[in-house]
């Protein structure tokens, strides 16, 4: 059950149409989407808007159109994505790595629990000093900024999630099935290919497709490690606002959230869930 | 290849937990042998250290010659139907059906003319592209067993299959595997906490309890000679009387408050020390009896009638102590009243006597 259908039941099991506090809820709701979803309004209104400075709103494409123009963000979202993927890859294998270590390797007492624990700690942990590590430890190691070092500060950022999700997925999975498996006579790799791996395959899917939104729309790591020609774009986005707001940084915000949400509608759809 | 299968003394622990204790038998090819007893019994983990899926603490496995105690699960020819029939839920009823098939490298035509054949055998021709969550619980079962004996295995191995079945399909399902079982001529170990199944299905039960053997037998012997207390009172209902053992002259005594069982003497108690006996309510009569053998008779109160319908319990109050009967109704007109007094009667061999 998703969080949403939670909430739905709460909402319906205590709104009666008839009660005079249906009003007042729906009203409630109304005016809390209206605040999570007010901000990216305003960017997408702006997007469409013609007049630069004007106080008038009228409806362009134009800026979406000089975007093909705009090398520096075109190049910034490029990268953006290929940093995504490889996160992607990376982030997920090591996830379903540390998964099955966690759920299934014979731990000594005690150890297992802390094992846990150290995987998702970092969850709580501020970002920035994420960054300012990865920036001394790669400019000591001579590498500096660039794609490796962002790259890895990813990895290390979207690593407990999708540990988290591949995680739920080992736990409830049926150990029958890989003793019937074994029992017909796979061997312990072909078992984890033929059962193990499929009975996985929504969480995996998941933890890969939230590893790359995670990526993608990182800011306080990249903004960090990035430099020498490697800008991911929500750093580029940054470096434009501070000056002034160019309308095609609307226009770029908008096909950033179009992405984000079309791979997050994509994972909540595999999920099944 | 009549292999049987032995175990020798095999004993797991997990952890400070002793599952299994020293438990040695053998099945002969072809035999349909049970493993009854109440849950943490420890046949669940029997069957597993068959199946591989468990280490033997202590003791070995062997099948035929071969000593199979440490090989791998994916090497036995042994296969297992599972309690929740673990059906791989990604794949359709042939893939699941032809996965043994697929493992020992079969190839794609034989694999599906067998998966078809095997299919007609469990009555399901032709559902080779279903999904598995397209199936009922009975239908689920019977490609579980497909999956299971598509690789001919010798020694098939069924962890309580029919438990999660509604009662008349559990009915149907127990004479068709016997008859299964039968035809193929595979040995099958069986685990099941249901006495009744176990009686209906079984050549030979082996009873667990706490981790050991208490008792092996074929279903008669179990029933009608249960030989310690556990085994008399987990399988049916019966009258257990502790008291006593008197020798007298040519025979012996047990004298359980009221009433006195006659036994044959008994060589491993001595006089004056206690021993229990077992009686089956539907072996005791009401008013005396002309059998063959030595008959027992008391008389009695009836206390309390319990009609059930095609029986009736009827309670007997002997100077203190209560004997419950079963009497078939014929005609309720002639069941006992409350109240009244009555002669109780049985052939002595019905009575058994526990050693445990």
């Amino acid at each position: 059950m998703s969080v949403a259908d939670g909430i739905r039941d709460r909402i319906g099991s205590s709104s009666d149409p008839n009660d005079g506090a249906g009003g007042g809820l729906k009203l409630a709701a109304l005016l809390t989407y209206l605040f999570l979803y007010g901000p990216i309004l305003v960017v997408v209104v702006m997007s469409f808007d013609a007049g630069r400075y004007g106080l008038r709103w009228e409806f362009t494409t134009e800026w979406y159109a000089s975007l093909a123009t705009r090398s520096d963000l075109i190049g910034s979202l490029w990268l953006s994505v290929q940093i995504g993927i490889v996160v992607m890859i990376v982030s997920t294998v090591l996830a379903v790595i540390a998964a099955f270590g966690l759920s299934r390797f014979d731990w000594p007492k005690r150890k297992g629990p802390i094992a846990t624990y150290l995987i998702f700690v970092p969850l709580t942990l501020p970002l920035i000093i994420y960054g300012i590590g990865l920036f001394v430890f790669f400019t000591r190691l001579g590498i500096g900024r660039g794609f490796l070092p962002i790259v890895v500060g990813h990895v290390l950022y979207a690593l407990p999630f999708a540990t988290l999700v591949v995680g739920a997925g080992v736990i409830d999975l049926d150990r029958s099935l890989e003793e019937a498996a074994m029992d017909l006579g796979a061997d312990p790799l072909t078992t984890f290919r033929e059962v193990t791996l499929p009975a996985l395959m929504p969480n995996i899917v998941a933890a890969a497709l939230f590893s790359f939104t995670l990526s993608f729309d990182e800011f306080l790591i990249s903004f960090f490690v990035s430099g020498s020609g490697a800008v991911p774009l929500p750093v580029r986005i940054w470096g434009m606002v501070r000056a002034d707001i160019e309308p095609e940084v609307y226009a770029i915000s908008v096909v950033v959230l179009a992405i984000s949400i079309a791979v997050a509608a994509l994972a909540t759809k595999l999920r099944r869930f | 290849m009549a292999s049987t299968l032995h175990l020798d003394s095999v004993t797991k622990d997990f952890g400070d937990v002793r599952a299994v204790e020293g438990v040695s038998f053998d099945v002969e090819q072809g035999k349909f042998l049970t493993l009854l007893g109440p849950s943490g019994c420890g046949k669940t983990t029997t069957l597993r250290m068959i199946a591989g899926f468990e280490t033997p603490t202590e003791g070995c496995v062997r099948l035929g010659d071969t000593d199979i105690t440490a090989q791998e699960p994916y090497r036995r020819p042994t296969s297992m139907v599972f309690q929740n029939y673990a059906l791989f839920p990604h794949k359709t009823v042939g893939e699941n059906v032809g996965f043994g098939l697929k493992m020992r490298d079969v190839p794609r035509d034989e694999r599906s003319d067998r998966v078809a054949g095997m299919l007609e055998l469990i009555e399901l021709p032709g559902i080779e592209d279903r999904g598995i969550d397209e199936l009922s619980g009975g239908q689920q079962q019977r490609v579980a067993l497909a999956r299971a004996l598509i690789t001919e295995p010798e020694v098939l191995l069924l962890d309580e299959p029919l438990g999660a079945l509604d009662l008349k399909l559990r009915k149907n399902m127990q004479v068709e595997l016997k008859n299964l079982q039968e035809e193929l001529g595979i040995t099958f170990v069986y685990v099941t906490h249901d006495q009744e199944e176990a009686l209906t299905m079984s050549d030979e039960i082996i009873i667990l309890n706490d981790g050991e053997i208490e008792q092996r037998g074929t279903p008669t012997e179990i029933y009608e000679s249960p030989r310690t207390r556990f085994v008399a009172e987990f399988i049916g209902d019966t009258n257990l009387l502790d008291g006593t053992y008197v020798e007298n002259g040519s025979g012996a005594t047990v004298e359980c408050g009221g009433v006195d069982v006659p036994i044959d003497s008994f060589s491993a108690v001595t006089d004056g020390q206690s021993l229990s006996v077992s009686i089956r309510p539907e072996k005791i009569e009401l008013g005396g009896r002309t059998g063959n053998g030595t008959t027992v008779t008391v008389g009695g109160e009836v206390k309390d009638v319990i009609y059930q319908g095609n029986v009736a319990k009827v309670h007997v109050d002997i100077d203190g102590t209560e004997l419950v009967l079963e009497q078939q109704v014929i005609d309720t007109v002639n069941l006992p009243t409350p109240g009244s007094e009555c002669t109780l009667s049985w052939d002595q061999e019905n009575t058994n006597v526990l050693t445990g």
